[in-house]
């Protein structure tokens, strides 16, 4: 009985949430462009991809060796041109 | 993350970055594995800010400069651009005083490239591949630093197999079916997370309480199928992790509560011929609340708004980067 009641408030819970999520953003929803526009990085946010990153240290050294320059290395947790 | 906006927007650093090949990349792989490029790290990072060091943490991350052979340069861990300017800078003097002798490999390193294992390397090229970007939706109190117009991508990928089992079986304008189970949960579990600020942890299975997206086509011409997406995602847990403190001996373990909430509504054109989409786009928006130890959420545990966008990855084989959590694909 009282896990059935757990179990049901818990679902409710999950709704009320669900709905007061739903609530809040009705707008992006509406308008996804927007909230694209919005959440896409513009031309100030990728000022830093203007550095031609070479994707894994190895490439560099590759082209750092043909092209007799040092290696300038960004070493990140999590990739440094993505999710870091 | 703070470096992209801090140190690598800022003109004095990019135009020093132009004497150098600079390269990004993930340094646990770097740190921990045998591959040759991971040998190649090794043999110069332990004269490097965190030579040595294992407390608070053995990571290595950082900028570094050295030679094509291997040569220490010099490095920094620091979103000081001023600090990073001097570095670079005493790097590039080492590297001019550097004999040459000294100063190239003596071999190919293109020749041993196959010798490298990578995870880029399970790109579905036939499949699809997105990214995968997050940012704060508008919220009345707005940090005044980095943290207002933080964002964050990593990519989500689907093998080719996979990709038509987001569409209906049998296609005809208004047919719709809900995506596999399987997919709609790697998509929360690994995309819907609050990495706006910094890398996170995804969600187990068990903590996805619903992935539900739907597909429904709108029109056929010819060959390509558009479609609509609309769905509804949460995931949270609870728990005891580190929620204070960046490393593990400051951390300040204790109870928690993260999660994830999203409603879901996007397009995307199918091309039969291909068996490939040619258009995607997908926004979530919903609300994110608690912390992780390295997503800089201190003080904004409250639930605020979130918004994620999925767009197709741009076709270009050398800047491929595997998602952060390719290894629970299980591929």
């Amino acid at each position: 009985m009282l896990r059935t009641f757990l179990g049901a408030a818990a679902a409710l819970a999950v709704s009320l949430t669900l709905l007061s999520a739903q609530a809040a953003e009705p707008e992006a929803i509406r308008n996804p462009k927007a909230a694209l526009r919005h959440i896409l990085p513009d031309k100030r946010d990728l000022v830093w991809t203007q550095v031609p990153w070479r994707a894994t240290l190895w490439d560099a050294v590759i082209d750092a060796n043909r092209e007799k320059k040092p290696i300038l290395l960004w070493a990140m947790n999590g990739h440094a041109l993505a999710c870091t | 993350m703070r470096g992209r906006q801090v140190c690598w927007s800022d003109p004095k650093l990019r135009a020093l970055a132009k004497q150098f090949i600079p390269a990004a990349d993930e340094v646990w792989r770097l740190q921990h594995r045998k591959d040759l490029d991971c040998l190649f790290f090794q043999g110069f990072s332990e004269e490097g800010h965190y030579g040595g060091r294992s407390q608070p943490s053995s990571t290595r991350q950082g900028i570094y400069c050295c030679s094509p052979s291997g040569r220490f340069l010099g490095s920094v861990n620091t979103t000081d651009p001023r600090r990073m300017e001097r570095m670079l800078r005493d790097a590039l003097a080492k590297w001019k005083a550097l004999p040459a002798k000294d100063r190239l490999l003596d071999y190919d390193p293109a020749a041993r490239r196959d010798r490298i294992q990578r995870r880029a390397a399970l790109y579905p090229k036939d499949g699809l591949a997105l990214r995968v970007y997050s940012r704060d939706m508008p919220r009345p109190k707005v940090p005044a630093d980095w943290r207002a117009t933080a964002w964050n991508v990593d990519s989500f990928w689907v093998r080719k197999s996979e990709a038509r089992t987001l569409l209906p079986a049998r296609l005809g304008k208004g047919q719709a079916t809900a995506w596999p189970a399987a997919l709609a949960q790697r998509l929360v579990r690994h995309g819907f997370v609050d990495n706006v600020r910094g890398q996170t942890n995804g969600y187990r299975a068990a903590e996805v309480q619903i992935a539900r997206i739907e597909t429904t086509v709108l029109s056929i011409r010819g060959d390509l199928v558009a479609v609509r997406f609309d769905g509804t995602s949460r995931a949270t847990t609870t728990g005891t992790w580190p929620k204070k403190g960046r490393y593990a001996g400051m951390a300040e373990h204790g109870p928690n509560s993260r999660g994830v909430q999203t409603r879901m509504v996007g397009t995307a054109t199918f091309d039969r011929a291909s068996g490939r989409f040619t258009a995607f786009e997908l926004v979530a928006v919903g609300t994110r609340w608690g912390q992780t130890r390295y997503n800089f959420r201190q003080g904004d545990l409250d639930e605020s708004p979130i918004g994620f966008a999925l767009i197709l990855d741009p076709e270009d084989p050398g800047n491929r980067v595997a998602p952060a959590e390719i290894g629970a694909y299980g591929w």
